[in-house]
């Protein structure tokens, strides 16, 4: 009996998991269709064109946070495979619980003289560390604790995974790097939150009260709306973004402007409305803007995709029972909250789906072959972008594809260049040759080159045949000879 | 008993394998479990209004929620019995621990109301 109430209290604490913009499933299920979307449209990109990205075979030993915790989660050493250690980094961004509940917010417009949280009750508050979101993932200088898992960090890791010659240092360099790609994108998803971007603190703890957004957000609706279109304008702004940060950033504007949170609700609806949390109103969006309809209560607004999006809703039950006039203050309802996801989702994926893009280094492999020396040369060059402006000097293996198959012979790659040697030996006359590199079941190739130089003849056997004696070891000019044996290019 | 205590079991493995699992939460769902707090919370507020009970109705909303309602609700305390009837009927349709959502029928229009775990770690009718 008892273990049958274990199971009910169990089921009832993970049933009100179900609902919510938590780290648990919210922001997992964020990262992971990121991630997806990335992988579906990579090869759309000119600069991906040599490269595959799997990240879901190999895995990477790193710490991992495993218990949450309000100010000492677990955390244990696990081996995850790339796109795991982003989904999860999706999760551990939020760990501590608590600090995290004051260090994610950020208002692009400083409408209150700060971007950082400024909407907190002194009085309950436990700390202030006067970060803004954006600065907490991208560079995490908070003096009151760093960020071990930034931007900026991420990139260097990679760097390093990739100077690295030693494989388990690669791995493990490769594990942090994936995770801080993953809290980056977990700082994505509330860039894409109301409440994050218009200084307007939930949570409890001097935080205030919930925010209906946050509490009635249904997870399932990221794989149902991610692939909605979003408005070309935003579309061409997240392409052209230079930097990651940018892109963060160019989000945080968006949602700033076109949505409400429950307690920034401003303009004029049954009467003029102020922001609820007492703070200065935000200049976008207004009451008195957008289109209100009497038969649901809902005031709507066309976003920049063209969908017709619910913005809030004024209708009271109790008011409409003992006055008959069914109108109070606008707020943010759960029906709302569905159809505000339908346009920030694909908003969150696709300034997403960019940064990924961004996280990458940029190769080049090229290869020839010098017939006088009988070598392959090749040579793994960096790209310099925005993100990785400096030089990165690829140190490790290179493996090579025969025709597209993974010959079993590699090279060492130093400071970006390889050779092989003996090539007439290791590469059959005619075939078709590839180099590539592979961290985290990341593939980039080469150019493809067929490799021309004849293979010498391998004889087994001699033979005068013009010689009727046949007397060893003596030949005359102008006799035949029979040579057996293996010859390039004949059968 | 035995039958019912099996189906009971079958259908909370079938929660949790919904609710925890590491899948993607595929289909939204509106199947959620109304906590026993919020049931008793629930229960105060149906109590305070079946006795017309305005001042302690009130005292459930929030300090910044009441100041929409309180006037209304003084002005017509002798509705609040019959309004209280209405919910009864409530279907929760959206819950974490922090924050709740009923959806409540009423002429054949369908209304939102919702509550939250105040700072003070009492339950507050929010918009209603």
């Amino acid at each position: 009996m008892n273990k049958l109430l274990a199971i009910i209290v169990f089921s009832v604490f993970c049933a009100s998991l179900l609902y919510s913009y938590d780290n648990k499933t919210a922001h997992r299920e964020f990262n992971k269709f990121i991630l997806s979307k990335f992988k579906e449209d990579y090869k759309k990109w000119p600069e991906f064109k040599d490269y595959t990205f799997l990240m879901n075979f190999t895995t990477l030993k790193g710490s991992a946070i495993t218990k949450s915790g309000w100010w000492s989660p677990t955390t244990t050493e696990e081996n995850f495979t790339a796109d795991k250690w982003i989904t999860e980094g999706g999760y551990s961004a939020d760990e501590p619980e608590v600090p995290a509940a004051y260090r994610h917010f950020y208002d692009p417009l400083a409408n209150d003289g700060k971007t950082y949280l400024t909407d907190l009750n002194k009085a309950l508050a436990l700390f202030n560390p006067q970060i803004d979101a954006i600065n907490w993932h991208f560079i995490g200088n908070d003096p009151t604790n760093a960020n071990d898992w930034t931007w900026v960090l991420g990139k260097e890791y990679m760097v390093k995974a990739l100077t690295t010659i030693n494989e388990a240092e690669r791995n493990a360099y490769l594990a942090k790097a994936f995770r801080c790609l993953g809290e980056v994108l977990h700082n994505t998803a509330d860039m894409g939150c109301p409440p994050h971007v218009r200084n307007d603190a939930h949570g409890g703890m001097g935080l205030g009260g919930p925010d209906p957004y946050e509490s009635t957000f249904n997870p399932a609706l990221i794989s149902t709306n991610y692939k909605n279109e979003i408005g070309q304008p935003y579309k061409t702004i997240f392409e052209d973004a230079k930097t990651a940060m940018d892109l963060n950033i160019e989000l945080a504007k968006f949602t700033n402007k076109f949505f409400f949170s429950d307690e920034t609700i401003s303009g004029q609806g049954v009467e003029t409305y102020t922001s609820r949390n007492g703070k200065k109103d935000y200049p976008n969006p207004k009451l008195e803007k957008l289109i209100y309809e009497e038969e649901n209560f809902n005031y709507y607004s066309t976003m920049p995709s063209g969908r017709k999006i619910e913005m809030c809703n004024d209708q009271s039950l109790l008011l409409g029972y003992l006055t008959q006039n069914f109108r109070s203050y606008p707020r943010v309802t759960k029906k709302n909250t569905s159809s505000q996801a339908t346009e920030l989702i694909p908003m969150i994926v696709e300034a997403g789906k960019q940064i990924v893009r961004r996280f990458f280094p940029l190769f080049n492999i090229e290869i020839s072959i010098n017939s006088k020396d009988k070598k392959l040369i090749g040579s793994v060059k960096h790209i310099p972008t925005s993100e990785y402006a400096g030089s990165i000097s690829y140190n490790g293996k290179i493996g090579f594809k025969i025709d597209g198959q993974i010959s079993n012979f590699t090279a060492n790659c130093s400071k970006g260049n390889f050779e092989i040697t003996e090539i007439d030996t290791k590469i059959p006359t005619n075939k078709k040759v590839q180099a590539f590199i592979n961290f985290a079941d990341i593939t980039i190739v080469s150019n493809e080159i067929t490799n021309e130089i004849i293979a010498p003849p391998v004889l087994t056997g001699v033979k005068n045949i013009s010689d009727k004696w046949q007397r060893y070891n003596q030949g005359f000019a102008g006799d035949t000879i029979l040579l057996t044996g293996t010859f390039a290019g004949c059968t | 008993m035995r039958k019912v205590i099996v189906i009971i079991f079958g259908l909370l493995i079938i929660l949790l394998f919904f609710s925890c699992g590491g899948e993607s939460p595929t289909q939204p769902s509106d199947n959620i479990t109304e906590s026993k707090e919020l049931k008793e919370f629930m229960n105060n507020v149906i109590f305070a209004l079946k006795n017309n009970d305005a001042d302690s109705f009130i005292s459930y909303f929030s300090e910044k929620n009441a100041k929409y309602y309180s006037k209304a609700i003084i002005e017509n305390k002798t509705k609040l019995a019959d309004f209280a009837k209405i919910l009864e009927n409530r279907k929760l349709i959206a819950s974490d621990s922090l924050y709740a959502v009923y959806e409540v029928t009423y002429n054949g229009m369908t209304f939102e109301i919702s509550m939250f775990l105040d700072e003070d770690g009492k339950w507050k009718l929010k918009d209603m």
